[in-house]
């Protein structure tokens, strides 16, 4: 069975880059473009990673990963943060938040699947 | 003659002289200078006043006891006696008194008066002094809030703005990255060549806004610095490999001088990286041919690494502006060589932040050589 992902990202091309990668090497792609939405899919689709852009409107990903590891049945899905290099302090809030840990924008293409996998053990 | 008026005239006389001599004495002794209080002064002027009313009601007896005793011409007496005269010595009395005293006071008093006044003017001074200077300082204090809060939000456009930039650059990045690798197909000779350029201007402006990011959190002390062991001979290895299409493509050699037994150094990998990819980028486009050697020295503190060229060297009087930010040396080079004219100002930073020196030595024409230091910090433990 194919392993579902689900990304979480505001904005459509890096959505869209993200979920061609992922589709391309076998994966099974939800996605979400804000917090509340996040959350929502989570609970619907149960998948076996998110990846999280730690920037988006409405809820931001530090409050949906916050709430959905506090959802009992989801605790256990890793959260993998997106953040960007420009956000000082981000990468050690994301992981005090509860993320497994965390990929740096901008993504590159070679290596962005292989750094997801580590997460998918 | 009459023997009683001569008399009695003489007792007024000698009256009149005790009366002034104490009078005189009396307002010497007490010394005006030393008079502190007002009320002081006032009872003086009151006995004065008693004094010179005596003073002078002696006078006028004395004067008619005299003409009286016939001392003194008839006139006198007839002026005496004439009883409205008598309001006149009571008018003169009080008036000549306020005359002396106030000659006395002018004479003792403008000097305390003066002195006191000096004081005052000084403390009057002194006090407006320190109230200027205190509207200064609170003028400063607020000048430098207000500073310290442009400055932040300097910083925060910056790091917004320079996020927003990145966040387009991404998806050019990552789907021309895609398309090179042919994932989605494959692309023929001239499509792959053009893809790399969007490819690679990307990644330079990229690095671009990755080097004003990184400006304005150095200026706002906000830089992270994580340390780790390693290898210096890694770092190097891997900026030659990445300059290696640029090197090769100007038909440059590359040398690189390492000592074997060169110690691991505790230090910030990804920025020590920065640093050389800097230097040896900037030695590889302002050399038109020869070589880049990148050296590595040590003692027991500290590591020494230099990249030399064969480049087009550096003006003496351009050397101090090297290290400022957005310069690149003169105009005309500007235009032949592309760059922002952040990468050596950035560069000293970092060093600096790593604790670090850097200085250049350059002869115009014949090359240029970077080096800077870095503290080996042995005793620090690697994770």
């Amino acid at each position: 069975m194919k392993k579902k992902i689900l990304v979480v990202e505001d904005n459509k091309q890096n959505l869209y880059l993200a979920t061609f990668l992922l589709e391309k090497n076998g994966y099974e792609v939800i996605t979400a473009e804000d917090g509340l939405e996040a959350i929502e899919k989570a609970k619907m689709e149960k998948p076996n990673l998110i990846l999280m852009d730690m920037q988006l409107p409405e809820m931001d990903g530090f409050e949906a990963t916050r709430r959905i590891k506090g959802i009992p049945e989801l605790s256990h899905i890793p959260i993998v943060a997106v953040t960007s290099y420009a956000m000082v302090g981000d990468k050690e809030k994301a992981l005090a938040t509860g993320c497994a840990g965390y990929i740096e924008k901008p993504f590159v293409p070679e290596t962005f699947v292989s750094e997801i996998e580590k997460y998918l053990q | 003659m009459n023997t009683f008026h001569l008399m009695t005239s003489a007792t007024y006389w000698l009256l009149i002289v005790m009366w002034a001599y104490i009078l005189f004495f009396y307002i010497r002794r007490i010394g005006l200078k030393r008079v502190e209080s007002r009320l002081f002064i006032t009872l003086i002027i009151i006995l004065a006043i008693d004094a010179f009313r005596t003073l002078f009601e002696s006078f006028y007896f004395g004067a008619w006891y005299t003409s009286l005793a016939g001392l003194l011409p008839m006139g006198v007496h007839d002026f005496l006696s004439s009883p409205e005269r008598w309001v006149i010595p009571k008018f003169l009395n009080v008036a000549a008194a306020a005359l002396i005293i106030g000659i006395l006071l002018r004479r003792w008093l403008p000097e305390e008066e003066h002195e006191r006044g000096q004081q005052e003017k000084h403390v009057r001074e002194l006090t407006e002094t320190i109230e200027k200077r205190k509207r200064a300082e609170e003028e400063l204090v607020q000048a430098n809030i207000q500073l310290k809060e442009m400055d932040r939000i300097k910083s925060e456009f910056l790091a917004t703005m320079s996020h927003e930039l990145r966040t387009p650059l991404n998806s050019i990045i990552g789907f021309t990255g895609i398309m090179l690798q042919g994932i989605p197909g494959e692309l023929n000779t001239e499509q792959r060549k053009q893809l790399s350029m969007v490819n690679s201007s990307a990644k330079h402006l990229l690095g671009l806004i990755n080097d004003i990011l990184d400006l304005s959190r150095i200026e706002s002390g906000k830089m992270e610095v994580s340390m780790e062991r390693f290898h210096i001979q890694n770092v190097v290895s891997e900026v030659a490999q990445s300059l290696s299409p640029m090197i090769s493509q100007k038909g440059l050699k590359i040398i690189t001088q390492i000592p074997d037994e060169t110690p691991e150094i505790y230090s910030d990998r990804k920025k020590v990286s920065q640093i050389l990819l800097n230097l040896v980028h900037n030695a590889v486009k302002f050399t038109p041919a020869g070589e880049v050697r990148i050296e590595c020295k040590f003692d027991s503190d500290n590591l020494e690494m230099s990249v030399a060229d064969t480049g087009i060297g550096i003006k003496k009087e351009a050397m101090k502006l090297l290290f400022e930010a957005f310069r690149q040396i003169d105009g005309t080079v500007q235009r032949r060589y592309q760059g922002a004219g952040l990468g050596l100002y950035l560069c000293q930073k970092l060093v600096t932040l790593l604790g670090g020196n850097i200085w250049v030595e350059s002869e115009y024409g014949k090359g240029s050589k970077f080096t800077f230091t870095l503290p080996l910090r042995r005793e620090e433990k690697g994770e």
